[in-house]
This record gives structure tokens, sequence and C-alpha cells, in this order.
């Protein structure tokens, strides 16, 4: 190898990265080469620099005061993710069954010719819509088919 | 034979083995073992104390979740040096604005005082001071070649390793570290008016 081509190999001899017959080759030219010799040199200063940056970092730094952060960290990012969102409390999803309840409570006040009492119509809506969920599970019943059935689930409700 | 009476520390695939089974005192000896070294990477990569930390917890806390996709082939120490390293370079793009301000160098009026502490480097009275300019020269340099330095010279990785934690070949590390050190090698003679750095 001819100087320029040593001068190229000096990080990989300087990172220790260099085979053997190369680095022997290296060594023998550094010894009459100034140039190479000062590039080498400039490498190992840096590498000092470089050092020292890490060394000044582990002063002071707590690895087991450390540790049990990023424990605590994972355990509360796993409660968390274990708890339901705000965004899935709001979404449709989540309002579909009492939605639907309400619904089919405004269908059975209908059958029951509950409109003609307008005066109450607001509270008995309220009514019906707090036993939305057991509405619901009461007209999937397929024995529930009658008016009469409906009317007196309907008044056991109020 | 009889077994030695002390108990055995265990070694790093156990406790790696231990922790993807979900053992959490495992883990926590495994994050004592190696935050120091993830610290101090951190620390070269966004200079402030509180954001390295904040970075290495964050490297920590993520190389728990991929714990399951971890192979068992590497190194636990490599593939945590590379979720640190990316959790850097999302910090500094997170917080472009303020590294402008705070990481990228020191504002022009400093460079005298710079200098100073450059040309006194090898003094022990000088160590703070020097420590300081250490930390400014590096944020000279652009993020890329910050950590592949680091990765190198402070964390004493060999060429193969730092191709895995940068994801890259091992032509494009020896290119980046060739081009890194010409980039520090000319910001310190810019503060050593006299070569003493
Ligand atoms: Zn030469």
């Amino acid at each position: 190898m001819n100087h320029d081509e040593l001068m190229s190999a000096l990080d990989e001899f300087h990172d220790g990265e260099l085979d053997p017959s190369a680095r022997a080759e290296l060594e023998f030219h550094l010894r009459s080469c100034q140039d190479c010799r000062e590039a080498l040199e400039a490498r190992q200063r840096a590498a000092e620099f470089l050092l020292s940056s890490a060394a000044a970092a582990y002063e002071g730094f707590d690895a087991e005061r450390f540790s049990r952060g990023v424990m605590s960290r994972i355990s509360g990012e796993e409660l968390r993710a274990r708890l339901p969102t705000w965004r899935a409390l709001l979404s449709w999803r989540g309002w579909l069954v009492p939605a639907a309840s309400f619904a089919a409570a405004a269908v059975a006040m209908w059958f029951l010719g509950g409109f003609a009492d307008r005066g109450s119509l607001a509270a008995d809506m309220l009514a019906e819509q707090r036993g939305g969920v057991v509405m619901m599970d009461w007209l999937d019943e397929p024995t529930a088919t009658s008016v009469g059935d409906l009317e007196s689930s309907a008044l056991a409700l109020r | 034979m009889s077994k030695p009476e002390t108990p055995e520390i265990p070694g790093e695939s156990e406790l790696v083995g231990r922790a993807r089974k979900g053992d959490r005192d495992a883990y926590a000896e495994l994050v004592r073992r190696h935050s120091p070294r993830i610290f101090a990477l951190c620390l070269s990569m966004l200079r402030r104390r509180e954001s390295a930390e904040d970075a290495a917890q964050e490297a920590f806390v993520k190389a728990w979740k991929g714990l399951r996709r971890f192979r068992g082939g590497a190194a636990f120490s490599t593939w945590v040096h590379r979720i640190a390293a990316n959790a850097c370079q999302d910090f500094l793009r997170r917080h472009s604005r303020a590294r402008e301000e705070s990481i990228e160098g020191p504002p022009l009026g400093d460079e005298r005082r710079l200098r100073q502490a450059a040309n006194a480097l090898g003094d022990q009275a000088a160590k703070v001071e020097a420590a300081d300019l250490v930390g400014k020269i590096l944020a000279r340099l652009s993020s890329e070649h910050r950590l592949i330095l680091v990765l190198r010279e402070a964390q004493g990785f060999n060429y193969a390793e730092i191709a895995e934690i940068l994801d890259c070949s091992l032509d494009a590390v020896k290119g980046r570290l060739k081009r890194a050190r010409q980039s520090l090698e000319e910001n310190m003679r810019h503060f050593s008016s006299r070569g003493g750095v």
C-alpha cells in the first residue's frame, strides 16, 4: 500500500478494525511518515475528547433510582392501557344501547297511547330512559307480544 | 463437585429470558446494568440532563414493550442502544425549535470564553469548564455525526455493532464515521487557537 492508501486506512487502524497484515504494514509506515502520524494523533485527541464527555455523564447518575423510575413508568402505562379511555366512553358505540333503549321506550309509549297525556310526556320519557336497558331485555322477550303485557310491564317500570 | 455457597449473579441472557416472560425484577436489573451507558449516550445527544434522563427512560419503557420481538441472537445492549438512539432523534425532531436555541451551539459572544477553556482542556482546574466545552463542541456537530462518534469512541462499539444499532451497512458506518471525524476535528480546531485541544 502507498501513503494515500495507508492514510485512508487510518480510521480502521485507530478503531482496531484492520486485519493483522495491513496493521503491521501501517505500523511500519508510521515510523517514517510524519503526515500519517499527525493524522493518527488528531484521531486520538478526538477520541480522548469524546471519552471525557461520556465520563462526565456518569458523575451523579444513580442507576438504582433510574431503574425504579423506569419500572414505575411501565406500571403506570400498563394501568392506563387497561382503563377505558374517555374517547371510548364518548364514542357512538358506547351510547348505542341507551339510545336504542330510548327509541324502544318511545315506540312502547306510542303503542300505549301515552302521547295523549302530553303534560307528563317529558317525565315519562325520562323514566323510560332510566329503565332503558331493562326495556331492551323486556322487548326481546318472545312472550311479551300483547298490548296488555306491554302495558303492565311499562307500569311496573314507573 | 459441590456448588459454591454464594448465590450466582444471573447472566445477561438469563435476565433477558426471564424479562421476556414478564419478570419485572429481572428487567429492573437489566435497566440498572445498562442505564449508565444509555444515559451517557442520551446526554451526549441532548445535553440537558433532564432531557437525557427522560429519553433514556422512554427507551427502556419501549424496550420492555418490545421485548417479545427482541431476537435472542443480538446483544441486549446493542438493541437498547438502537432504541435509545431513535428516542433521541425523536426528541430532537420534537424539540427542533428549542434545539436551535439551546442544543445547537453557544451564542457567538461565548466564543472567547470557549477558546480559553479549549486551551485549558488538559488542566485539572478547568475540568468543569472543559466538560461544558466538550458538550458545546459536540452540539455543533449534526446529530447523525454526534451519534456515530459517541457510539464508537465513548461507548466502544465496533463497526458491526454500530451497523446494527444504526441499521445500515458496514460501508455506511465507515463513510459516516470518516465524515463525522472530519467535522469534529474542524470544530476542535475552531475552538482552539493554538491547537491545544
Ligand atoms: Zn503516510
